[in-house]
């Protein structure tokens, strides 16, 4: 405690029982000492009491009808960005990976030396595409942007 | 027939039930127009805000906790709202330090020798409207809403400490009205 009296901030801690029951005892006896500070803590308990029995007023309209004029057409659900692009992300990785599995076929000789590990997969190794990775990349990129555009057009909610 | 419960009209509002949501609204309006109120100290601008919030929450239904109580939910996007409002009409009021202002005074009249609720309900609004906007906010905040200096501190966007100030002199000023006022 700060001098003879509590502080007005020590009074509120007090009400709003942020001390420790340490700090609660003493306030307490102060207050059975010191009756300025007892005078200020009814005070501040009226406040509090006031306050839990203030009557509440009625809008002057139902509001239900203005709010209801102003309501959008329908509730937007947010898009989860990262839900959308992520998984077009996954997809587009999975095709560079199987391009470049393709261009793995080149390596025979490590193929090779891992046929034992390996035999299902070479034995059923994919056919080898008869163009360079860089040929087949602005097909790939105009591919990947006509799938963004049309599934945006296929996703899309209807307007009502 | 069965009322339908606060988190069955939220579904069905979702759902594009019109109906229900005007439901909602009916159930809600005095408490969010309270707030506002509260805050504001008009009448006509609560009314206004109230509106605006039940319209703002309705595009957020869909990230409302269905296991958590409407109620609560509502009012905080009210007093967010206003609380944005009154900082946007009193710019720095809520960063200020001394922001004390005594209580509007009261008109002439002598109090009643026993008041009836709706007179002394009427005399601490009159008081509650008498203080600073951050002052009335705090005591919305944490009288109404229950919230406690950290949740306080992050709707207003103020340091923890300023909030405690804020709020222990606006109990002070209102103690000091509501004297004056003999309730």
């Amino acid at each position: 405690m700060n001098g003879p009296h509590l502080t007005e901030l020590q009074l509120n801690d007090y009400l709003d029982g942020f001390l420790t029951s340490q700090q609660e005892l003493e306030f307490e006896e102060h207050f059975q000492q010191c009756p300025d500070c007892t005078r200020q803590l009814k005070n501040l308990r009226s406040v509090f009491a006031d306050l839990l029995v203030l009557e509440e007023l009625d809008p002057s309209n139902d509001l239900s009808i203005r709010v209801l004029a102003q309501l959008p057409a329908e509730i937007r659900i947010p898009q989860k960005w990262w839900w959308t692009f992520g998984l077009q992300g996954i997809c587009g990785v999975v095709l560079a990976l199987a391009i470049l599995y393709n261009q793995f076929s080149k390596l025979e000789p490590l193929l090779d030396s891992l046929r034992p590990i390996f035999i299902r997969l070479t034995s059923f190794a994919p056919p080898t595409i008869p163009y360079s990775i860089y040929s087949l990349l602005p097909i790939l990129i105009s591919a990947g942007i006509l799938w963004l555009v049309s599934s945006s057009f296929i996703l899309r909610k209807p307007s009502r | 027939m069965v009322a339908l419960t606060d988190q069955e009209l939220v579904l069905r509002s979702v759902s594009g039930n019109r109906e229900a949501y005007g439901d909602l609204v009916e159930r809600y309006q005095t408490a969010v127009f309270n707030v506002c109120l509260r805050l504001t100290s008009e009448k006509m601008a609560a009314e206004d805000l109230a509106q605006e919030t039940f319209v703002r929450a309705f595009s957020r239904l869909t990230s409302f906790d269905r296991d958590r109580p409407f109620g609560p939910w509502i009012k905080r996007i009210a007093s967010n709202l206003c609380i944005n409002a009154l900082k946007r009409l009193e710019p720095d009021s809520f960063d200020l330090e001394e922001t004390a202002r005594e209580p509007s005074p009261r008109s002439s009249e002598q109090p009643e020798a026993a008041l009836d609720e709706s007179e002394r309900s009427r005399l601490i609004r009159r008081a509650i409207a008498g203080l600073p906007a951050p002052y009335r906010a705090v005591i919305e905040l944490r009288h109404f809403e229950e919230l406690d200096y950290q949740a306080m501190a992050r709707i207003l966007n103020l340091p923890v400490n300023t909030v405690r100030t804020h709020l222990s002199r606006a109990r002070a000023a209102l103690a000091k009205a509501l004297i004056r006022e003999d309730i």
